[in-house]
């Protein structure tokens, strides 16, 4: 049976979360059944996939300097003066945000750009083995060098092979204005990423923690933010954290 | 004591530039007028901060206050996007290889992309990419859920087929 516009309304709303459960339900048996309705589903699916990551790129060419210098030249109302004042504000409001859905380490601290792990968290959570490729990118090494360029970290092929892992993949996406960085590893049929934020980020030590059923191993160092993260046992991803910390520090 | 709302937007705002530029360049289809409509946002945001309630997101008030601005700007001039006036799929591709150094495929999708009519293309946006569930979203655009359900099915429909076109 060919699907229909009907089913694609229903599919993209299971694929969104956002059918009752009587509906999922229903879907679901759907699905099991029929592999029309299946095939449907993943192509509509990597069609949204591929829509996020292509929005992901836009924003790396947004003319943020530009329009920063507008916004500075416009009538200024005493901004300069109360300067420290906002930023402690600021970061009280960004802190507020946080409270109760993300923290690091063991202060529970809440620090003021974390939400970019979150975000790999959520985006993690659409990858599958296929994601990163059935073989290394042929041009890894390439890829590495822009990449150490962009993030102002030096990054190669050596130092990303940490035990019995390689790099595969090289992706630059962006996080409020900041690139970063993602190196995708297999460990076996898993995904695993180690991601990189070129950002004023204070020192932070190593720590881990889990998350949506991730493990994710976190610090910062040199001004940037880093994070190894994959559906691996945490003492396993803590090890692979460590080595690259030390390779890549 | 009463510039304390409005140092908070205007020192708040600067980390959803990008964002903002990235909604406005989806409704508009045309890039330098994205940066008018970031600029006039920003502006307007600073100027009636005080109705801004602190503890809610700010990039979600921002984005409500560009939309009004594109509406009724658009309504002015009578260049609603999605009606062929601008070519919003030429202005949404990336220029130039070199801006993405990643995903060769990448300048086809946003191609595509842009290539939607309007309202999908911004619907897309703001539930895919900005996390809108679909009654916030809906809210937003003013319309029922039932719409941003169909605009959303259609516009993964229509980048399904632009992917098999492109395999093929």
């Amino acid at each position: 049976m060919a699907t229909s516009e009907d089913d694609d309304r229903k599919l993209t709303a299971y694929l969104d979360g956002e059918l009752d459960e009587a509906e999922r339900a229903a879907l679901d048996a759907r699905l099991m059944d029929d592999p029309t309705v299946r095939a449907r589903l993943e192509a509509l699916r990597a069609a949204g996939d591929r829509t996020r990551m292509a929005f992901a790129t836009l924003l790396e060419t947004a003319p943020v300097a530009d329009m920063r210098t507008r916004l500075n030249a416009a009538p200024p109302r005493r901004q300069r003066v109360a300067a420290i004042a906002v930023a402690v504000a600021f970061v009280a409001f960004a802190a507020g945000l946080g409270a109760g859905r993300w923290s690091v380490g063991t202060g529970g601290e809440v620090a003021e750009r974390d939400d970019w792990r979150q975000a790999v968290v959520e985006y993690m959570a659409l990858y599958t083995p296929e994601s990163f490729g059935e073989a290394p990118s042929p041009r890894l090494g390439e890829e590495l060098a822009s990449l150490s360029r962009r993030l102002g970290a030096p990054l190669d092929v050596d130092r990303l092979a940490v035990d019995d892992l390689s790099p595969r993949r090289v992706e630059l996406l962006q996080y409020d204005g900041a690139p970063l960085g993602q190196i995708g590893y297999l460990d076996g049929a898993t995904p695993v990423a180690f991601c990189i934020l070129r950002d004023g980020e204070p020192d932070k030590a190593l720590a881990a923690s889990s998350r949506d059923g991730f493990a994710f191993a976190s610090w910062a160092q040199g001004g940037r933010g880093f994070m190894l993260i994959g559906k691996i046992p945490v003492e396993r991803l803590m090890a692979l954290a460590r080595s690259l910390k030390e390779k890549t520090g | 004591m009463s510039d304390r709302p409005r140092e908070d937007v205007r020192s708040g705002l600067e980390a959803h530039l990008a964002r903002l530029w990235r909604y406005a360049l989806s409704l508009s289809g045309a890039r330098d007028v994205a940066e008018d409509l970031v600029q006039a946002t920003c502006l307007r945001a600073i100027e009636r901060a005080d109705q801004f309630q602190p503890g809610t997101r700010l990039d979600r008030w921002l984005f409500a206050i560009l939309r009004s601005i594109w509406l009724n700007e658009s309504r002015a001039r009578r260049v609603r996007a999605g009606q062929g006036v601008l070519d919003a799929g030429e202005a949404l591709s990336v220029d130039g290889a070199r801006e993405i150094e990643t995903n060769i495929s990448t300048a086809q999708v946003l191609r595509a992309i842009g290539a939607l009519p309007s309202s999908q293309r911004e619907t897309v946006l703001l539930v895919y990419v900005e996390g809108y569930s679909y009654r916030e979203a809906a809210e937003l655009l003013g319309a029922p859920i039932g719409t941003v359900m169909s605009r959303l099915a259609a516009a993964r429909a229509t980048l399904t087929r632009t992917h098999e076109s492109k395999d093929a």
